[in-house]
C-alpha cells in the first residue's frame, strides 16, 4: 500500500490536477475539442488520484494531517483527512472520474454553440471546491470552500442562461443555497464566540462547555442549513428546478455528490464536534428524513420531466440517509454504540449507493436528452430499440433506485430497516419505538413510489412506440457516454454483492465516533447486531436467482424446444394502434394521484370541443398539481420579503440630496461613536 | 452444503409443483360453493403444460424486454419462495435473506410484470400496469406493517426463527394482538394474491382487471410462465401466512424427526387456507378500484394497533 508520504503527494497531485483543469477556461473557445479533452482528462486523473488517496486512508484506517501556511493571525490553513473525510472524498473522486469520461461525449453537444472551455474549467473548479469542503480542518476555510462550491455550481446551473426556465431555476438555487450558508455561518460564528479560533479541533474541545440552549439552537440552525443544501423537504424547492436546468453531467455531480457534502457537514458537526446530542436531536433528524423520503417522492410522481423526477427522488434518498443519521444519533443518546455504528454505516452505505445509481440515472437521462433533445417523457417512447445500451443501463440504475434486490440500493435500505427495527426494539420510550416501526413502513411506501416512478419513466420513454419524430430518429450515444454509465452500473452490482467490503471501508468512520467496531464479517455478508446468525447474503440470492433463470430457460428449451414466435400487431379491439393510444406518463400516474388527491392537490381540466357533446372533435386534457408546501410556506415568505423590500425602498429613492444627507448622518454618527470609544 | 443443496431442490420442486394444485383447489371449492361443478382439480397443470408448448404471438412493437421478463419474474418469485419456510422451518435460502428480502423480491417481480405490460404499447397493458403500481404502493406497506407486528414479538426478521418461536409457544401466543394481526394479514393476503375484494383473477373486463390486464398481450410459453409465477406467488404468500401465524407442528430442519407429520399438517393448513380464500371470494364482491386503498388502509390501521400492543406489552 501507499506510505504516508505517498498519500500526501497523491493528494497534492489531485488538487493540482483539478487546479490545472480549471485553467482550461483560458483555452480559446474556438478549440472546443481540445478544451473538452484537456478539462475532462485533468478531472479524470484527479478523480483517480482522489480514489487512491481515499481508499488507502480508509483501508489503513489512518488520518492525513497537512498543516499548510497561516493565512491570518490565529487562522492556519490546514487540511485533515480522517475516516469521515476520506469516505466522502472517495464518493467525490469516484464520481469525478466516471463523470469526466461521460462528459467527453456529452459536451460535444455544445461544440460551436456554447463555451466548452468555460464548462470544462467550471467542472474542475467545482470538483476542487468539493474536495476542499471535505478536507479542510477549519470552519473558516470550510465556509470559503462551501461558498466557492455553491457559486461555481450556480454558474454551472446557469450555463444555458439564455433560456428563461434556467434563469428562474438558477435564481431560486442561489437564494436557497445562501439561506443554507447563512444558517451554517451563524452557528459557526456562535462557536467562534466560545473558542476564539475557527479550527474544528478547538470546536471539539469547547463543545462541552457551551450552554444547552445555545447548543440546541446551533443544532437546529445546522439542521436547517445542511438540510437546505441536502434538499430535505420542505427546503427542497431548488432541487427539482436546478438539477434539470444544469447540463446533465453537472446534474449527475450535483445530485450524486454535492448533496452529500451537506451530509458530510452535518455528520462532522453533530458527531465529531458535538459528539452526539440529546435524544430529541436524533428524533428530529429522523423525522425530517422521514418527511423528506415520503413527500419528496410523492411530489415527483406527477412529473413527466425525467430529470425533475430524478431530482425529487434525490430528496427521497437524502431522506433515507437522514433517517439513518437520526437513528444513529438516537442510539448514541441511548448509549447503544454498536447499534449507532450500524445505523451510521447504513446511512453512509446509502450515501455511496445513491451516488452510484443517481449518477447513473442522471447520465442516462442526459443520454436521452442528447439523443432526442427533450426531457418530456410524453414525447418519447420506443427508445429501447434505438438506444439499447442506454435503456439497459437506465433500467439497472432504476432498479437500484427503487431499492430492489439484488442491487445495491436494496442492501443499504435493508440495513436502514434493520437499524430502525432495532430502534423499535431497544428504545426506552414508547413513542420512539413506535416511530421506529412506522418509519419502516413509510420507507417501504417511498420505495414502492420510486418503483412506480421507474415504471412510468422507463416504460414511457423506452418501451413501446415513439410518440414524436425526435424519439423515432434517436440514435445511441457515443462510446464515452456509454462507458461512463456502464462503470457506474457495474458499481451498482458490485456494491450490492459485497456489502462486507463497504463495511470494511466504513469501520474507520464508525470507530472514530462510537469507540466500537462494526461486526467483522466476510465481504459478501451484511451482518446485523442483535442476533448473531442473522444477516443478508445478497450473493447467495443472486446465485440462486441466476441459476433458476438459467435452469428454467434451459429445461424448457430442452424439453419443449425453442419458443416459437409469430410477430403480430398489438390487439386494440380491431383498430390500428396509434402512438397516441398508448398510456402516456400523465395517464400512468393518474390512479396514484387520485388516491393521493388530498396530499398533492391534483387539478384536472377537460375541455371538449364539439357541436354535440357525444361526438367530440378535440379534447384538451390537463392535469396540474399544486404542492401545498409551496403555497403554504414559500408564497407567504416571499410575499412578506417583497413587502418588506418595498418598505425599505423608501430609503433608496434616487434623490441625490437624500443620499448626501445619509452620508452626513453616517459621518456624524461615526464621529460620535469614535468619541465615545476614546472616552 | 449437501443438505442446503438438497433443501433448495426439494423446496423448488415443492413450490412449483404444488402451486397449480392450490390454484385448482381454490377454483374447485369456489365453484362448488357457487353450485357449479367447476374445472377439474388439475386444470391449472393442463393449462400451464399447454401454454408452455404453444406458439407465442408477440406484438411488433415489443422489444427483448417482453421475451425475458417472464423468466425474470418466475425466477424472482421462486427465489422469494425459497426464503419462506414451508413444512420445515429451516428454509433452504433462509440463511441469505429475511422477510424484507421476500417482500422486495415480490417488488422486483411486480416491476418487471408492469414494465412488460407497457412494452407492446397496448392501452390495456398501460392500464393494468399503472393500476398495479398504484395499488402495489399500498399493498407493500400494508404487508410490511402486518409482518412487523410478528417480527416485533419475535425480535427478529428471520423467518425460520420467527416460525420456530411462534410454534414453540403453544397456546400462549394467542392474544388480542394476534387476532388483529391475523385479520390484517388476511386482507393483505387477499390483495397480494390478486383475489376478489381487490382484483378478480377470472375476468378480462377492462373496468376491473389489474393483473390480467398486464398479461393480456402475452401468449404461449411466456403466458404459461407468467401464470405459473402468479400461482407460485400465491403459494409463497400462503406459506408466509402459515409460517408467521400457524406454524404449529412445523419441523425444525430436514434432518429432524416429525417431518412426515409436519408435511401432512402443512398440506392440511394449505387446504384450509385455500378454502378460506374461496369462501371470501364467494361472499364478497370486487370493490371499486378507488375503494381498495381504504380497504388496505384498514389493514394498516389494524397492524398499527398490533404494533402498539406489542410495544406496550
Amino acid at each position: 500500500m501507499l506510505g504516508e508520504q505517498g498519500i500526501v503527494w497523491l493528494f497534492a497531485v489531485m488538487l493540482g490536477l483539478y487546479a490545472c483543469g480549471t485553467l482550461t477556461v483560458f483555452v480559446s473557445a474556438e478549440k472546443p475539442r481540445a478544451a473538452n479533452w484537456l478539462a475532462h482528462g485533468f478531472a479524470f486523473c484527479g478523480g483517480v488520484c482522489g480514489v487512491a488517496v481515499a481508499l488507502a486512508l480508509l483501508w489503513q484506517k489512518s488520518t492525513l494531517n497537512l498543516s499548510l501556511w497561516p493565512v491570518a493571525a490565529g487562522l492556519n490553513l490546514s487540511l485533515r483527512l480522517d475516516g469521515l473525510a476520506a469516505f466522502f472524498l472517495l464518493v467525490i473522486s469516484l464520481l469525478a472520474a466516471v463523470v469526466s469520461i461521460y462528459a467527453i461525449g456529452y459536451v460535444s453537444e455544445y461544440y460551436d454553440k456554447k463555451s466548452v472551455p468555460l464548462l470544462g474549467g467550471g467542472l474542475n473548479l467545482f470538483l476542487l471546491s468539493m474536495a476542499l469542503v471535505v478536507s479542510v480542518d477549519n470552519a473558516f476555510a470550510f465556509l470559503l470552500a462551501w461558498e466557492l462550491m455553491s457559486l461555481v455550481s450556480f454558474g454551472l446551473v446557469m450555463f444555458e442562461h439564455e433560456r428563461d426556465d434556467v434563469r428562474t431555476a438558477g435564481f431560486i438555487y442561489v437564494v436557497m443555497t445562501h439561506v443554507a450558508t447563512l444558517f451554517i455561518t451563524l452557528s459557526f460564528l456562535a462557536l467562534y464566540l466560545f473558542t476564539g479560533t475557527f479550527a474544528f479541533s478547538d470546536f471539539r474541545t469547547i463543545a462541552g462547555a457551551i450552554p444547552d440552549w445555545l447548543r440546541n439552537l446551533m443544532f437546529v440552525m445546522l439542521l436547517v442549513g445542511f438540510g437546505a443544501k441536502a434538499g430535505i423537504v420542505p427546503l427542497h424547492i431548488w432541487l427539482p428546478r436546478a438539477h434539470p436546468a444544469a447540463p446533465s453531467h453537472i446534474s449527475a455531480l450535483m445530485s450524486a455528490v454535492m448533496l452529500k457534502t451537506a451530509v458530510y457537514g452535518l455528520l462532522r458537526m453533530l458527531f465529531d464536534v458535538f459528539g452526539g446530542g440529546p435524544a430529541w436531536w436524533g428524533l428530529l433528524v429522523l423525522l425530517a428524513g422521514l418527511v423528506s423520503a415520503v413527500l419528496g417522492i410523492i411530489y415527483g410522481l406527477a412529473d413527466n420531466d425525467m430529470k425533475r423526477f430524478l431530482a425529487y427522488s434525490s430528496a427521497e434518498n437524502l431522506g433515507v440517509i437522514f433517517v439513518g443519521i437520526g437513528a444513529a444519533l438516537l442510539f448514541q443518546a441511548y448509549a447503544y454504540p454498536e447499534l449507532a455504528a450500524l445505523a451510521l454505516a447504513a446511512a453512509l452505505y446509502h450515501v455511496l449507493n445513491h451516488a452510484f445509481f443517481k449518477g447513473l440515472l442522471f447520465m442516462a437521462a442526459g443520454s436521452v436528452l442528447y439523443a432526442t433533445h427533450t426531457r418530456n417523457i410524453n414525447d418519447l417512447g420506443g427508445l429501447i430499440r434505438r438506444m439499447p445500451v442506454t435503456a439497459a443501463l437506465f433500467l439497472i440504475g432504476g432498479l437500484a433506485m427503487a431499492a430492489l434486490p439484488p442491487l445495491n440500493g436494496f442492501v443499504s435500505e435493508w440495513a436502514t430497516f434493520q437499524a430502525l427495527f432495532q430502534l423499535s426494539l431497544t428504545a426506552p420510550g414508547f413513542g420512539v419505538k413506535l416511530v421506529g416501526a412506522l418509519t419502516i413502513a413509510a420507507l417501504g411506501l417511498a420505495g414502492v413510489f420510486a418503483a412506480g416512478g421507474l415504471v412510468k419513466h422507463f416504460g414511457t420513454a423506452f418501451l413501446a412506440m415513439p410518440r414524436s419524430e425526435k424519439a423515432a430518429h434517436a440514435s445511441e450515444v457515443p462510446f464515452s457516454m456509454q462507458a461512463g454509465m456502464a462503470l457506474l452500473a457495474v458499481g451498482c452490482v458490485v456494491l450490492g454483492l459485497f456489502p462486507g467490503l463497504v463495511l470494511r471501508l466504513l469501520e474507520d468512520v464508525c470507530g472514530l465516533f462510537f469507540h466500537t467496531q462494526l461486526p467483522q464479517a466476510a465481504f459478501f455478508l451484511l451482518p446485523v447486531s442483535g442476533s448473531a446468525d442473522a444477516g443478508l447474503l445478497p450473493g447467495a440470492a443472486w446465485i440462486v436467482l441466476a441459476s433458476l433463470l438459467g435452469i428454467s430457460g434451459l429445461i424448457l428449451r430442452q424439453w419443449l424446444g425453442r419458443s416459437r414466435i409469430t410477430v403480430e400487431e398489438t390487439w386494440t379491439c380491431g383498430a390500428l394502434l396509434q402512438p397516441s393510444m398508448q398510456y402516456s406518463g400523465t395517464s400512468f400516474s393518474n390512479p396514484v394521484l387520485v388516491i393521493l388527491q388530498r396530499l398533492v392537490g391534483t387539478r384536472r381540466e377537460v375541455d371538449i370541443h364539439s357541436h354535440y357533446p357525444y361526438y367530440p372533435r378535440r379534447i384538451r386534457h390537463a392535469v396540474d398539481t399544486r404542492y401545498s408546501i409551496e403555497t403554504l410556506l414559500y408564497r407567504p415568505t416571499v410575499g412578506f420579503t417583497v413587502k418588506l423590500a418595498h418598505k425599505i425602498r423608501v430609503v433608496q429613492n434616487g434623490n441625490l440630496q437624500s443620499y448626501l444627507a445619509y452620508v452626513v448622518v453616517a459621518l456624524v454618527l461615526a464621529l460620535l461613536w469614535m468619541g465615545q470609544v476614546k472616552v | 452444503m449437501l443438505q442446503t443443496a438438497f433443501g433448495l431442490f426439494l423446496q423448488t420442486v415443492l413450490l412449483i409443483g404444488l402451486a397449480p394444485l392450490v390454484q385448482g383447489l381454490v377454483k374447485k371449492i369456489k365453484a362448488r360453493l357457487q353450485n357449479r361443478i367447476g374445472p377439474p382439480l388439475l386444470q391449472s397443470y393442463y393449462e400451464i403444460a399447454k401454454d408452455l408448448r404453444k406458439q407465442a404471438v408477440i406484438s411488433q412493437h415489443a422489444s427483448w424486454f417482453t421475451r425475458y421478463a417472464p423468466y425474470i419474474v418466475w425466477s424472482c418469485i421462486v427465489t422469494a419462495g425459497l426464503i419462506v419456510p414451508s413444512f420445515f422451518a429451516d428454509s433452504p435460502l433462509g440463511f441469505a435473506g429475511d422477510v424484507l428480502m421476500v417482500i422486495y423480491l415480490f417488488g422486483t417481480a411486480r416491476i418487471f410484470t408492469a414494465l412488460a405490460a407497457l412494452d407492446s404499447g397496448s392501452a390495456f397493458g398501460g392500464m393494468g400496469s399503472s393500476r398495479e403500481m398504484a395499488i402495489g404502493a399500498i399493498i407493500e406497506p400494508a404487508l410490511l406493517l402486518a409482518v412487523l407486528g410478528v417480527c416485533l414479538a419475535g425480535k427478529t426478521t428471520v423467518l425460520s426463527q420467527l416460525a420456530l418461536q411462534v410454534a414453540g409457544q403453544s397456546w400462549d401466543f394467542i392474544d388480542p394482538a394476534y387476532g388483529l394481526a391475523v385479520l390484517a394479514m388476511l386482507i393483505v393476503v387477499m390483495a397480494e394474491t390478486g383475489r376478489i375484494p381487490v382484483d378478480n383473477p377470472d375476468t378480462h373486463l377492462e373496468l376491473t382487471m389489474i393483473h390480467e390486464a398486464m398479461l393480456l398481450e402475452y401468449s404461449g410459453r411466456y403466458l404459461g410462465l407468467m401464470m405459473w409465477a402468479a400461482e407460485v406467488k400465491q403459494l409463497v404468500v400462503l406459506n408466509l401466512f402459515i409460517s408467521l401465524f400457524f406454524p404449529w407442528g412445523i419441523a425444525g430442519g430436514l434432518a429432524e424427526a416429525g417431518l412426515a407429520v409436519s408435511l401432512l399438517l402443512y398440506l392440511l393448513k394449505l387446504a384450509l387456507l385455500a378454502a378460506t380464500l374461496a369462501v371470501v371470494e364467494t361472499l364478497y364482491a370486487k370493490v371499486r378500484l378507488f375503494k381498495v386503498p381504504p380497504l388496505l388502509s384498514s389493514s394498516m390501521a389494524l397492524s398499527v394497533l398490533v404494533i402498539i400492543l406489542r410495544i406496550v406489552m
